[in-house]
């Protein structure tokens, strides 16, 4: 059993996000089938009753601090690390390696979270989470640190390795591995829920955007907008014999699609495909031509070119022939 | 004692072929200027056979390079070769497509195919005194029981260093470790690792495999490359220079890319 929690909404504490729009987030997040879904105490506020269904827990600064909020069955502490209830995760920080051989002292806890571990891959990563398991008898979540971009990574390798629990946020907010990452990843490396629709991660990047005023690279793992567009002509060619040859999945399990793009690494075949994409008609034998001229406006502007453009460029070589 | 890896640097190459993006000959130049004064061991430059236009920007890069050696791009055929040969560059690097969605679906041709085109074009470049560097594409989805042989025969060509892509970016941390390991054990020659994020793993994937043994990281500034682009040039080093001597400091990868970035000028980095 695999299981997700998502920290998004705990590392929006700083942002005057509008409940509807922090509540969607977490409808969004039960579609996309997080198992969990942590919130800090000033967003539970911001946000008011939460969408049924799903599994919320409270981060909280003291375990004293449960009572006030009967409504929840799971919360999460960094404390002392003593309080033994069921209902407290006891969350741990791990910056270095040497400390997972004093987790001894956690042996006991029924509920452990483990944030950090942001070097793990350039150490016997593999001996070291054996070493987790043996030191902790209870049940174990990794929170992976994104300080050496590796996050998705430990978590896949976690999950690849006998774990069972792992937390992420979406885009990796707060430093931590991306969620939509770790998804995909599951997905393709362990044939976890291998037919959810994904396309819920679009919505999604839409309420980050508007919560956080923050860009989303547009080639960002995943949900970047221009992940499937096509332009080499190797590639142009290939994706058109078979899509699988130049993509690890298909754009429509993430909300996306395909998009021609003409410019100066085009080919013959993408400008073929372009013409009859716009309904051109190009004469036999100019192929060749329209590329180099396309070729060279792309060089020139630096960038490649809007449909607009190359139908001016197309029209201008009808007009010389 | 830390080991020591390599960085290739294939912003003008992978990473051009970021859809959207087209280096003029003046940012192609500037681009590998500065990769070559910070010591980046080798510069893949560009595709000869894209036309006049990339074979002048890459003998004006050849012209002005001082210590990098400048490597170009090629499909496995005797034509594409042809055309790096007039840029004259320190290596000649042709790709090889090994997994069987692309010998058989988009090549259309078989494995035999394959041995045969690879030996012809090895020996074409070889014999008018190139080094020649392979480029296995789609590694990561081959059979190890035809990539094997092939590599051995690559050696046996002469051929001493070759290119492991993820070309799709699907290999995890631990899977991207075993198959390098057993690459070079198996044939003894060097490798050189080249991963895409398409799942967020290109650096640790990067970072395992030279843990394996592949003495050469392929990068590409701030990442740029097709889909989620490869793996990044910045962040590897940050990642990865705690374990290995690279050569280039992480101060000098952001100043790097500080630079790049108003080179580039391209409005969605």
């Amino acid at each position: 059993m695999i299981r997700i929690t998502d920290v998004t909404l705990t590392t929006l504490d700083l942002y005057d996000a509008k409940p509807e729009l922090l509540r969607k987030m977490c409808e969004h997040l039960l579609e996309a089938e997080v198992d969990f879904i942590e919130l800090s105490v000033p967003v539970y506020l911001k946000t008011g009753p939460l969408p049924r269904g799903g599994k919320y827990i409270l981060r909280i600064n003291d375990p004293l601090e449960a009572i006030n909020y009967l409504e929840f069955n799971n919360f999460i502490c960094r404390h002392n690390g003593y309080d033994r209830s069921p209902s407290i995760i006891n969350e741990i920080q791990v910056n270095d390696m040497r400390e997972i051989n004093s987790l001894t002292q956690f042996s006991k806890l029924e509920n452990v979270r483990l944030t950090g571990l942001d070097d793990i891959l350039n150490h016997d990563y593999i001996s070291l989470f054996e070493r987790i398991t043996k030191n902790i008898s209870g049940r174990i979540e990794l929170c992976p640190e994104n300080r050496y971009y590796s996050a998705t990574g430990i978590a896949v390798e976690w999950i690849l390795n006998g774990g069972t629990d792992i937390v992420a946020s979406f885009v990796g907010s707060g430093g931590f591995a991306p969620l939509e990452e770790v998804l995909l990843a599951l997905r393709i490396c362990k044939r976890h829920k291998p037919n959810l629709d994904l396309s819920v991660l679009q919505e999604l990047k839409e309420l980050y955007v508007e919560i956080t005023g923050k860009e989303i690279y547009s080639h960002k793992a995943v949900i970047g907008e221009d992940i499937f567009d096509m332009e080499a002509g190797i590639h142009v060619n290939g994706i058109a014999k078979s899509p699988k040859m130049y993509e690890p999945y298909e754009p429509e399990i993430v909300g996306n699609s395909r998009k021609l793009i003409i410019g100066k690494h085009s080919g013959t075949s993408a400008i073929v495909f372009k013409c009859r994409e716009l309904g051109l008609k190009l004469p036999k034998g100019l192929e060749r031509k329209l590329l180099i001229m396309v070729q060279r406006y792309s060089i020139k502007k630096q960038a490649s070119l809007n449909d607009e453009e190359f139908r001016m460029i197309y029209c201008k070589l009808m007009e010389d022939v | 004692m830390k080991s020591q890896k390599f960085i290739i640097d294939t912003t003008l190459r992978d990473g051009e072929q970021s859809p959207g993006l087209a280096f003029n000959k003046e940012q192609k130049v500037l681009l590998a200027g500065m990769l070559d004064q910070i010591g980046v061991y080798q510069i893949e430059a560009g595709i000869p056979a894209l036309g006049k236009y990339e074979k002048n920007t890459l003998c004006e890069i050849m012209a002005q390079k001082k210590k990098s050696l400048i490597s170009v791009w090629n499909r496995a055929n005797l034509n594409d070769i042809k055309h790096s040969m007039e840029c004259n560059p320190d290596i000649i690097h042709i790709s090889i497509p090994v997994s069987y969605v692309q010998i058989y679906k988009k090549l259309n041709k078989n494995k035999t195919w394959i041995f045969k085109e690879m030996a012809k074009c090895v020996c074409a470049a070889k014999e008018q005194g190139y080094e020649v560097t392979l480029g296995f594409e789609d590694a990561s989805r081959a059979d190890v029981s035809f990539l094997m042989p092939l590599a051995l025969q690559a050696k046996e060509l002469g051929v001493k260093r070759i290119r492991f892509a993820d070309t799709v970016g699907v290999l995890t941390p631990t899977r991207c470790y075993e198959l390098v390991n057993e690459f070079v054990k198996y044939t003894g020659v060097e490798v050189e690792i080249h991963t895409h994020n398409d799942l967020g793993m290109a650096v640790p994937n990067a970072v395992q495999a030279a843990k394996a043994g592949a003495d050469y990281i392929d990068t590409t500034i701030l990442g740029i490359g097709e889909r989620a682009g490869n793996c990044d040039f910045q962040k590897l080093i940050y990642a990865a220079e705690r374990i290995f001597n690279l050569n280039i400091s992480h101060y000098t990868s952001l100043t790097v890319e500080e630079r790049a970035r108003r080179i580039i000028e391209y409005k969605k980095l």
